[in-house]
């Protein structure tokens, strides 16, 4: 079954928007469950199934605060869907300002991940 | 730290079940988690709805088509609360993805066990009714009997795990007051020969052996 695996980025992250940006958290914390609830009943972790979502590349998804109520400010959670291991990983969330940043952490982040997981493979297949 | 490491490190994390788990366990902030609990509450029938919608890979305009109204409905509809949602939208909306719906109306103060007789009562419904499906075909009749010896089991099995839980949980009471005297729990299945014999499980001896034995008796 899916379950969620936030990082220590994303852990801050949503600490200080919970503070700062409460009703914006709240609505992109609600389509996440949303996005969740959805790959455990069977939707493709490749297939983008909502508008409040969109993709980043690197098979990251960023999830938008859309459907939250009018007048909220931009603002984005991304995530990363290892359907192998069925682990929704949370890598960070930001806002317009950081965006250029984030995509940039996103990046990093499922390139490192890739590499582990292929070094293990690697590690498996020897020994 | 290197992000190598990081990545590592974080893979090592605990992982959580749900959205409102995650919220409750990373943010402090007084009456966040609450009010995102209470958000969930609301949505729990428009959330599925959009997950089956997801999973089924249709879109809103697909939805649309189907109910025969506009896309921009469909959007409105997935912002919507439970509360909000109609009867037809829901029976409308599921049914253009293949589901059909169920209400159940159950007395507000039903206890766990009123919940397992009642869902007892709507399977033995169904049993009814596989039974008359069966006088009507040899071979539906031995597909029948082949998913009924298997169901038997099954069910067998999950009344014993839970009666072994409440097994456990009564050792530990006696513990904690030895002048309890030893508790016994004994579940009875129905016999597959005789409708009038019941055979016994010690929900103490937990072997598959012995489980097994008292389902095929």
């Amino acid at each position: 079954m899916w379950e969620l695996e936030p990082t220590d980025e994303y852990e801050r992250r949503l600490k200080w928007f919970a503070r700062k940006r409460r009703r914006e958290s709240q609505a992109v914390l609600d389509n996440l469950a949303t996005y969740l609830e959805a790959l455990r009943s069977g939707a493709k972790p490749q297939h983008r199934p909502f508008g409040f979502m969109h993709a980043e590349g690197y098979g990251v998804w960023a999830i938008d605060q859309k459907g939250g109520g009018g007048n909220l400010a931009q603002t984005r959670l991304y995530v990363y869907p290892d359907a192998e291991k069925e682990i929704l990983h949370l890598i960070t969330l930001g806002d317009k300002g950081s965006q250029q940043e984030d995509i940039k952490t996103c990046s990093n982040f499922v390139a490192i991940l890739k590499a582990i997981e292929s070094n293990k493979n690697e590690r498996d297949q020897a020994g | 730290m290197n992000e190598t490491k990081q990545v590592k490190k974080e893979q090592k994390k605990p992982k959580y079940r749900d959205v409102a788990e995650m919220v409750r366990n990373v943010v402090d902030e007084p009456g966040f988690a609450d009010e995102f609990d209470k958000r969930v509450a609301l949505r729990q029938i428009v959330r599925s709805l959009m997950a089956l919608r997801a999973a089924a890979g249709r879109s809103q305009q697909d939805i649309a088509a189907e109910m025969k109204c506009t896309q921009s409905r469909i959007s409105k509809l997935e912002a919507s609360t439970d509360n909000d949602l109609r009867l037809g939208d829901l029976t409308g909306y599921s049914g253009s993805l293949g589901f059909t719906v169920e209400i159940a109306l159950k007395p507000a103060q039903w206890t766990l066990a009123d919940e397992v007789k009642y869902h007892a009562f709507c399977m033995k419904a169904i049993l009814d009714q596989m039974g008359n499906l069966a006088k009507k075909d040899h071979s539906i009749a031995k597909g029948i009997a082949r998913f009924l010896n298997e169901a038997r089991y099954n069910l067998g099995m999950m009344i014993e795990k839970a009666a072994n839980t409440v097994a456990s949980a009564l050792r530990a009471f006696g513990k904690r007051n030895p002048l309890d005297q030893p508790h016994r729990l004994t579940i009875r299945v129905r016999t597959k020969k005789s409708d009038s014999l019941f055979s016994e499980i010690d929900p103490l001896d937990m072997s598959d052996d012995s489980c097994a034995a008292a389902v095929s008796r």
